[in-house]
């Protein structure tokens, strides 16, 4: 899934010529193992890497020397902090990532406000969460959590879910409007997921009935 | 179930304790990030792509990254043990052709167009090919694939291209000089030994002969069929010797001709690919001994038992075969041959224009040979390894699939390589390595797989094998519809 999101997230940065190789910097919050920052490091991103448990951050930095090149160039750091603990340091970035982690905060709109405090005026902010559709129960809850057991049960709460245009509200409220949405559809066949427009031909909202990736500009001043 | 569960009890504190990894925990608890070198290798310099083996497929690799735009942050080197600016300078020979050639496909030509690297070729030296002859010696079946009426548009291109291993090599390393993105030539350089990444620096470290060491995030085994580099990854590699060498002369044929033809005889096959100017390349497969024996022919001795290859029958062969064996005198040896040429004759009509045209003479000092095998690898991929070329897969020349094959591999890694580096993946790993390793290790296998049977089944004299496969061939070549799909499918 990483590799699609990672996919999207560059073509976004392109679209509004984001110079990712000559120093632009991007926030990844709740970074968890470092995943996604380990991409944007290597698409040519200042990162910083974020997140509120310092095992997290322990396990991202270990992940992080497996790539010779990357603290070489100074291009990736991880703290532990939360989101609004760096809003207070005044910091800002061309690009804030959120991957998965909306769907677990108490206070949704604290959260997004924080997010695009902390992009710049012109940034790009990416959320992607599960949307609250039935769909998106089987799939997201009830199939991986109570089918297949790989995710732990209780891991998450369909009634926190978030659907796009709700998100899409809370971004208007803190001076964010929205980009793009596009749905992540995972293909079990060839274990591959796919990034696929939010509308198909008359069918409003049916690739992002699941999983999917909203991509938000802050107001510029 | 219950000794299993005991031995597990046993064991799985020991894996614990072999996980904990006191030394990276050191790393992490310094804060720091460990500097790329250990103590032996205190200059080692980071490459993203290391590239070992500057032959065509090596070659084709550096020339495609250098000059992909979405990959134009990757640092790219290219080792070699040759001396490459002077392969770079070539400069081809006047009255001659190399014996050692290429056949490249249409659609890999075209490929290599788009990247700038056919214009560097010398396009004068290179001989577009309509036409294949194929007979069986044994059976007497026949096919004819010509490709000039059903050419679909003037812009789909020709069949196949014949050039000079050396002039497409030249021509790669000359789009290498002028590409976008620089690729560091290591040449002059044996690799001496490839050393895996430990817990520091979790790179591999090849170490040169010249003292030079690089780090690669991605190694490249490009380095032909004894790889280095794969031995190095521990992929195994199974296959058999044919038993057989190929050898390779350059003729000047009586006419201008643009047709490939072969003719399989028990002994192997024979081939004849057109080059321009009435030259020709000639591919002989035959036991190891044999070669020895005619490459020690005089020119002339030798070029009449190539016209009787194409000519006379098998059992003819093998009584000329007895006296090169014998160590009769050369002259009594080209006697003979021309003699029962002669008595062979003119057959006229259609079958003439099946026969392969007279070669008249060789280009003195041109024949050379080479052990024919085929090798086949357990997997094009490893941690932090991909191969590409003979490497990762051999197979012998009767199909002139070798590097077709290797540039497919240069096609399909270069694709997966932008995709991943676009998403910022590190390309080393297995994510990015196994979509590579999918997509061509079946296409690879299938191929290698065609090649041997087709090998298996011209090798036989016995009877019933011959007529099956020569009604099989005559029967292909009398269906005209199958043979432009054939035909459409080789310029695809």
């Amino acid at each position: 899934m990483n590799t699609a999101r990672m996919q999207y997230i560059h073509e976004r940065l392109s679209d509004f010529k984001t110079p990712t190789a000559k120093g632009a910097s991007a926030v990844d919050v709740g970074c968890g193992g470092g995943l996604a920052a380990e991409s944007l490091a290597r698409m040519g991103l200042r990162t910083l890497g974020v997140d509120a448990a310092l095992e997290n951050v322990q396990v991202a930095r270990m992940h992080a020397l497996e790539d010779a090149a990357l603290g070489l160039l100074g291009q990736l750091e991880y703290r532990r902090m939360t989101a609004e603990q760096l809003v207070a340091e005044g910091r800002q970035f061309d690009c804030v990532v959120s991957l998965e982690v909306i769907e677990h905060v108490a206070d949704a709109l604290a959260f997004v406000r924080s997010l695009v405090q902390l992009a710049r005026p012109g940034g790009l902010v990416f959320v992607s969460t599960m949307s609250r559709t039935p769909a998106a129960m089987l799939i997201d809850v009830v199939v991986p959590e109570y089918i297949l057991g790989t995710v732990p049960r209780g891991t998450h709460d369909h009634a926190k879910f978030l659907k796009p245009e709700e998100l899409g509200e809370m971004l208007a409220a803190v001076g964010a409007e929205t980009v793009d949405v596009s749905g992540l559809v995972l293909e079990p066949l060839s274990n591959s997921c796919h990034v696929v427009p939010a509308d198909w031909g008359l069918l409003r909202n049916i690739g992002v009935q699941a999983n999917y990736i909203l991509c938000a500009r802050k107001r510029k001043l | 179930m219950n000794a299993p569960k005991s031995v597990l009890a046993l064991v799985r504190p020991m894996l614990a304790a072999m996980r904990q990894r006191p030394v990276a925990r050191t790393f992490v608890a310094c804060g720091k990030m460990q500097s790329a070198s250990r103590p032996e290798a205190p200059d080692a310099q980071l490459y993203d792509v290391v590239i070992v083996g500057g032959g065509a497929a090596g070659c084709a690799l550096a020339s495609v990254l250098g000059s992909t735009r979405a990959l134009n942050r990757l640092r790219i080197a290219l080792v070699d043990p040759g001396k490459l600016d002077d392969t770079r300078e070539w400069k081809p020979p006047t009255d001659t052709y190399l014996p050692r050639t290429l056949q490249i496909t249409s659609r890999n030509k075209r490929y290599l167009e788009r990247h700038g690297v056919w214009g560097q070729c010398y396009t004068d030296r290179v001989q577009p090919c309509n036409r294949a002859v194929v007979t069986d010696a044994v059976g007497r079946g026949m096919i004819d694939l010509d490709a000039s009426p059903s050419l679909l548009s003037v812009n789909s291109g020709s069949m196949a291209y014949m050039i000079e291993t050396k002039n497409l090599v030249s021509g790669l390393l000359r789009s290498i000089h002028c590409s976008s993105t620089p690729v560091d030539l290591f040449e002059r350089a044996k690799v001496v030994q490839i050393e895996p990444g430990h817990s520091g620096i979790k790179w591999p470290l090849l170490t040169l002969s010249n003292k030079q060491s690089l780090r690669a995030r991605l190694l490249i085994g490009a380095d032909g069929g004894s790889s280095q580099v794969r031995k190095f990854a521990g992929i195994s590699t199974y296959g058999n010797d044919y038993g057989q060498h190929g050898l390779v002369a350059t003729l000047c044929l009586e006419q201008l001709n643009s047709a490939a033809f072969q003719r399989f005889l028990p002994t192997g096959p024979i081939a004849m690919l057109p080059f321009p100017g009435g030259f020709a390349n000639l591919v002989w497969s035959m036991d190891q001994d044999r070669v020895q024996q005619l490459k020690a022919l005089s020119d002339d001795t030798f070029v009449s038992l190539v016209n009787a290859a194409f000519r006379l029958s098998p059992a003819e062969m093998q009584h000329l075969f007895g006296m090169v064996h014998n160590g009769c005198p050369d002259r009594a040896i080209k006697a003979e041959t021309d003699w029962r040429l002669g008595m062979h004759g003119n057959i006229g009509g259609d079958r003439q224009l099946l026969l392969a045209p007279a070669v008249a003479a060789m280009s003195p000092k041109s024949r050379m040979s080479f052990p024919l095998r085929m090798r086949v690898v357990d997997s094009l991929v490893a941690e932090r390894v991909a191969l590409v070329g003979d490497s990762g897969h051999v197979m012998h020349p009767l199909a002139g699939q070798g590097l077709n094959m290797g540039l497919e591999d240069v096609q399909c890694l270069a694709a997966v390589l932008e995709q991943a580096v676009l998403a910022g993946q590190d390309i080393g790993t297995q994510p990015v390595l196994q979509r590579y390793n999918s997509q061509r290790y079946v296409r690879n296998l299938a191929m290698q797989g065609v090649v041997d049977k087709i090998w298996h089944v011209f090798s036989s004299d016995a009877a019933p094998i011959a007529s099956v496969r020569s009604l099989a061939m005559c029967g292909l070549d009398s269906l005209p519809a199958v043979k432009r799909l054939l035909v459409r499918q080789m310029m695809a």
